[in-house]
């Protein structure tokens, strides 16, 4: 049954990757095949166009014989069934489904990190928040705790963009100084889902000591022992650079 | 002629070893590339080119020690994270997760370590001896490749590493390579300048960076997986002994053997790294087996075979990296580099420029190994412990890691956009049965196969038939080519229908009549 849902959805990926290779197609035909370039007459063979030609018919040739496979053991009636897999992404029942929960909560602190924080907030306060998003809301493994815990981070990532907005030359620690604020407060009421417990109590100790201790080991090792810098250096960058530098 | 070599040989070693500035320096950068490949997301090309930066104020001499050191240290440092939690510290280690991470999952991680070590180190000093003594006889041999055999050796090595890493279907892994030549397409064409695939991001006209995508494809994955299934990644048993039993290595001394002259061998053929390295040797190991079926599920030989390849492959691109100038694998690239960095030109002047140079090079290999030996044993036991902090601390930071990891090679936030977004792509197609390897191999080798192709058609005016005259590049056509038909059933019914006339033309009369 298994293999039989997964030959269904390799009929679907074979269609994708099928339209894939033809938009390669597509775009390699708009390279220069003949004409003139840059001063230079083109031949087909050093054309640009001669490998992405290549790799488009490769995916749409590999598209095919991977449909066919499916379909050999499908056969036609398991095709038509294929979309009822897209179907299922409409039903409530698969948003709060335990393991998609998850997988949203993964990608809420992952893409909020690289696309809003990290480019936009002090490296520092950026990474603690990340860390102890991603910690407390998988550490604990509670779905409720998880649940609340993705809300109030993404309500916390909703108030850092406003921030961003917000953020001007003349406030240039906005967002670093609400950044540091928030910390605390998504930290404390992380507490107070799990002081119920005492194991996850300590838990949450754990997850906040990992938390500070890893951004402030890795970046440091990053600044200024392989003098690369950081991604953004706010609030906090600076201040490490005056005890750094002794400009105290 | 060699006696006198090896003299020298051993006299720039001594003198190595006499300054403890050298000693110390090659153990501490040592140290340093095992964090680096043992830690996903900092590669050993990533090792090399952040520690260039700080070797710029050194001499040339002292450079190459920290440098070399890390080199070896992070090929190595790769095989822990690999065995211990089933992302591939370096793209080098990958196919020793195949075995290792089962091994560890027994429990048995500590003895898959000790054995890497000593076969990486091993692997290390065979490769070394290469470059002493074989390296102007495998750069000939090199030398006489055209543009047609590197392109066949490009798809080759994305074709082999799709049939072998697939876990479902050939198709898939084949499929996967060609998303990988697809992504290396992405940016100006090296020949006319052209802007390919770039969909107006100024960003991405450079190309796509190798690093990014490797990190996004083998790291993300991994962390979504472990928390997304709530994987617990298995916990090491205590230790009894971490230094290999003489016998066990001397049982699996065929696979040590065959695997160091593969990574050689492959080492010197220009582009191709030590990721392929691994996955080739693994692969040999895999189909010279009595017992192939145990391959996957933690067999000694898989994770000996890749990793006695992977450093051996180290001083094959040294070959082709100092005599002829040409970078053997991505860290050999950041090397060469280095290299000019310290007013050293690589090439076929080099020997006659700096005589002592290679010798140097290969006594500086030969005490990164045993520092690579000393360091991993002890190493081993503290590392194994990783197993016991529990994936939901340690994947975040991880995460993080990849992260910096990514944003740190250029320095540039783009790589972090384009990161993510290939890790994501690349769980949904773990999840569907494709491998991640051949992706990876094809963002790496697609440039040269790309270049090749059109280079050895303009050389040929746009006529394919120098394919046929020249042996090397016919029996890589002829390897595809089987490759590719051997997985069609008509070719299986076809092959089992020519050895059953074959078998009965040899059958007696009588046998063929009872038939």
């Amino acid at each position: 049954m298994e293999k039989q849902n997964l030959r269904k959805k390799d009929l679907a990926t074979s269609v994708l990757i099928g339209l894939f290779g033809l938009w390669t197609l597509w775009q390699a035909t708009n390279m220069p095949m003949k004409g003139s370039w840059g001063g230079v007459m083109n031949v087909w063979y050093v054309s640009p166009a001669l490998f992405p030609l290549f790799v488009g018919v490769m995916l749409v040739l590999l598209s095919l014989i991977l449909a066919y496979n499916a379909l050999r053991e499908i056969g036609w009636s398991g095709a038509r069934e294929v979309s009822q897999l897209f179907g299922v992404v409409l039903k409530s029942s698969f948003w709060t489904a335990a393991a998609n929960v998850r997988f949203m909560a993964i990608l809420l602190v992952l893409f909020s990190y690289v696309f809003l924080c990290l480019p936009r907030v002090d490296f520092f306060p950026a990474s603690i928040l990340f860390l102890l998003g991603f910690i407390l809301m998988f550490y604990p493994q509670e779905h409720d705790i998880l649940r609340k815990l993705f809300a109030a981070y993404a309500l916390v990532m909703v108030i850092v963009g406003g921030l961003l907005l917000a953020n001007s030359e003349a406030h240039p620690y906005l967002t670093d100084g609400g950044c540091l604020l928030l910390l605390p407060a998504f930290a404390g009421y992380a507490y107070r889902q799990l002081r119920i417990n005492p194991i996850l109590a300590r838990r949450f100790w754990i997850a906040l000591a990992v938390a500070i201790i890893g951004p402030f080991l890795i970046g440091p090792i990053f600044k200024y022992l392989l003098l690369v810098p950081l991604p953004f250096e706010g609030l906090v960058v600076e201040l490490l650079d005056k005890v750094r530098y002794g400009e105290f | 002629m060699v006696f006198e070599r090896l003299l020298t040989f051993f006299q720039l070693m001594g003198g190595l070893v006499a300054d403890p500035l050298n000693v110390l320096l090659l153990f501490g950068s040592v140290f340093l590339g095992i964090i680096f490949g043992a830690l996903p997301g900092l590669t050993a090309t990533l090792g090399v080119a952040l520690l260039t930066t700080l070797t710029y104020g050194m001499s040339a001499d002292l450079a190459m020690v920290a440098l070399m050191g890390v080199y070896v240290g992070a090929i190595y440092g790769g095989s822990y994270a690999s065995i211990l939690i089933n992302i591939p510290g370096t793209a080098a280690s990958a196919a020793t997760a195949l075995d290792g991470y089962p091994l560890a999952c027994k429990g048995e991680g500590g003895k898959a370590l000790g054995m890497t070590t000593t076969a990486s180190t091993i692997g290390t000093l065979i490769g070394m001896l290469f470059v002493v003594a074989l390296s102007p006889l495998i750069a000939a041999f090199a030398l006489q490749f055209t543009s047609f055999e590197f392109f066949l050796l490009a798809l080759f090595g994305i074709l082999i590493s799709g049939t072998l890493t697939s876990p479902d279907l050939t198709c898939k892994g084949w499929i996967s390579g060609f998303l990988g030549l697809f992504l290396a397409c992405v940016g100006r064409d090296s020949l006319q300048f052209y802007p390919r695939f770039t969909l107006g991001f100024s960003e991405l006209e450079g190309g796509i960076e190798i690093v990014p995508v490797l990190i996004g494809a083998f790291g993300i994955p991994q962390i979504i997986q472990v928390l997304r299934d709530q994987v617990n990644l298995g916990e090491a048993k205590k230790l009894t002994r971490v230094l290999p039993e003489f016998s066990a290595m001397m049982k699996n001394w065929v696979h040590i053997v065959r695997s160091a002259l593969i990574g050689v061998g492959i080492g010197a053929v220009p582009g191709i790294g030590e990721d392929i390295a691994g996955w080739v040797s693994y692969g040999a190991a895999k189909n010279s087996s009595k017992h192939p079926e145990n391959f996957g599920k933690g067999e000694y030989a898989g994770v000996i075979s890749s990793e006695t390849a992977n450093n051996a492959c180290i001083g094959g691109s040294m070959i082709t990296l100092l005599n002829l100038g040409i970078p053997g694998s991505p860290p050999a690239a950041m090397l060469l580099g280095a290299l000019m960095l310290h007013g050293v030109n690589p090439g076929p002047m080099l020997s006659i420029e700096q005589p002592n140079f290679i010798l140097e090079i290969a006594a500086i290999l030969f005490l990164a190994s045993i520092a690579m030996w000393v360091l991993g044993i002890l190493l081993s036991r503290q590392v194994v412990k990783v197993l016991r902090i529990p994936p939901q601390i340690f994947m975040p930071i991880i995460g993080l890691l990849c992260v910096i990891g990514s944003y740190a090679l250029g320095m540039n936030i783009f790589n972090l956009y384009l990161m993510l977004p290939v890790g994501v792509i690349a769980y949904f197609l773990t999840e569907m049965g494709y491998p991640i390897a051949p992706l990876v191999i094809g963002v790496i080798l697609g440039p040269m196969a790309d270049e090749n192709l059109r280079r050895a058609l303009m050389v040929s005016h746009g006529s394919f038939m120098p394919i046929f005259h020249r042996p090397v590049a016919l029996i890589l056509l002829l390897l595809i080519f089987l490759s590719f038909i051997s997985q069609f059933p008509f070719y299986k019914k076809l092959m089992a229908k020519l050895l059953d006339r074959i078998r009965s033309c040899f059958l007696p009369v009588e046998a063929r009549k009872d038939k």
